[in-house]
């Protein structure tokens, strides 16, 4: 990138994606972070690799329980209820 | 008539706004009510889909407006819908709101009001379903705090059996939620704390815990220069054709799950608690006790690990 003391490099930029993503950089860091997103390939790849990985986290919670452990909660909920 | 109401339905807002937990009393007398038509007011709101949670408890009524959390959940959901779609998130969305308690419950939805009364009264279903509901997301979050599947599934059953004890006299002051699992983070903690596996959350900012130290390996990058001072060395490398079909498959699954397993316990907490459950910064805020930067540089931390186990198995030169 360019040799302006203003610009934001990538390796600044790769400590902000967080901060970028949550919406939580000033007005004008998230204009540098923009200006060099729009000129860098590698920060884009990098921004768009860390969108999936939030994306492959979220997809990590499963639906089903094991019905033992299941039972045993409605019995202690049956237990609850006689008291 | 319906302006009159339509007008105290606005001094009623506000003054739920700044009066997060009001009596019916103090809601009358301040912007000047008669009870029939504060009444009436609260009504009006709550046909404008605004949720309010009404205690009575020995006669005395108390109104509480739901808790900001659920508020920027609420608006976050209306300003993007991709959010509603995330199977992780808890963000309350049409389908949810349905089909009754079955996926997320928010405070002060009459959901949630409805699923109290219904666990009160001793309904197995809506027991059965709450449980479905948390039980695996329970476990997740109680291995980030101790070593054991086996020790983390005691936890959780310790946790409804703390959830029994204490519905009764559960207030509703924050989400259904936030209360079963500050029950589970308070026994995960104390049960971390004695295995003598657990650092306090404070001190966890580790040697590499240093908040100014970087997350991404500074040697990645350019450090003569000046024309490429900070550049990449070797810029980010593709994950191949079509990274989000790669990244659904049971293998990458379990290479996610072990990146997360592999991290320091405060930034598994964050990041299983914010990105893989759609908690919002504030609720994990909240019920880890933490500043909203301190939740950033964690969940930053761990993101940036991820993804670096991610890329190590799945860039192509």
């Amino acid at each position: 990138m360019g040799a302006n003391p203003n610009d934001m490099s990538c390796k600044e930029l790769v400590e902000l994606v967080t901060e970028y993503l949550e919406g939580a950089l000033s007005p004008a860091d998230q204009r540098r972070f923009e200006l060099h997103m729009s000129k860098c390939e590698g920060c884009k790849l990098y921004i768009d690799q860390i969108r999936l990985t939030i994306k492959a986290a979220g997809q990590l919670t499963e639906d089903s329980i094991n019905p033992a452990v299941k039972d045993e909660l409605l019995a202690a909920f049956r237990d609850w209820k006689k008291r | 008539m319906m302006d009159e109401i339509g007008g105290c339905a606005g001094k009623v807002w506000r003054h739920l706004e700044e009066h997060r937990d009001s009596t019916l009393e103090e809601m009358t007398k301040a912007p000047k009510l008669k009870e029939s038509v504060a009444w009436m007011a609260l009504g009006c709101l709550a046909r404008e889909d605004i949720s309010l949670v009404l205690t009575f408890r020995d006669q005395a009524v108390s109104i509480r407006n739901i808790p900001l959390s659920v508020a920027d959940q609420l608006r976050d959901t209306l300003q993007s819908p991709q959010q509603a779609l995330d199977p992780g998130s808890t963000t309350p969305s049409s389908e949810s709101r349905s089909t009754k308690a079955s996926r997320s419950i928010y405070s002060g939805s009459t959901e949630e009001l409805d699923l109290i009364a219904a666990l009160r009264s001793g309904d197995e279903l809506a027991f059965t379903q709450l449980v479905g509901t948390y039980q695996n997301r329970l476990l997740r979050t109680a291995r980030t705090y101790v070593n054991s599947e086996a020790v983390a599934e005691e936890v959780v059953q310790e946790t409804w059996l703390g959830v029994l004890k204490g519905l009764e006299s559960f207030e509703g002051r924050c989400s259904l939620k936030t209360w079963i699992f500050q029950i589970l983070i308070n026994r995960a903690r104390t049960r971390g704390k004695r295995e003598g596996r657990m650092i306090p959350f404070s001190v966890m900012f580790d040697p590499q815990t240093d908040p100014g130290a970087p997350a991404v390996d500074p040697s990645l990058f350019n450090d003569n220069g000046p024309e490429s001072l900070g550049g990449w060395i070797s810029p980010p490398r593709d994950w191949g054709k079509s990274p989000e079909q790669a990244l659904l498959s049971q293998e990458s699954r379990a290479l996610v799950q072990a990146a997360i397993d592999a991290l320091r316990s405060s930034q598994k907490q964050v990041i299983t608690l914010h990105d893989v459950q759609g908690w919002t910064s504030r609720e994990v805020c909240d019920i880890l006790g933490i500043s909203e930067a301190n939740q950033r540089v964690l969940l930053h931390r761990a993101r940036s690990k991820v993804r670096q186990a991610l890329d190590q198995y799945y860039a192509y030169e």
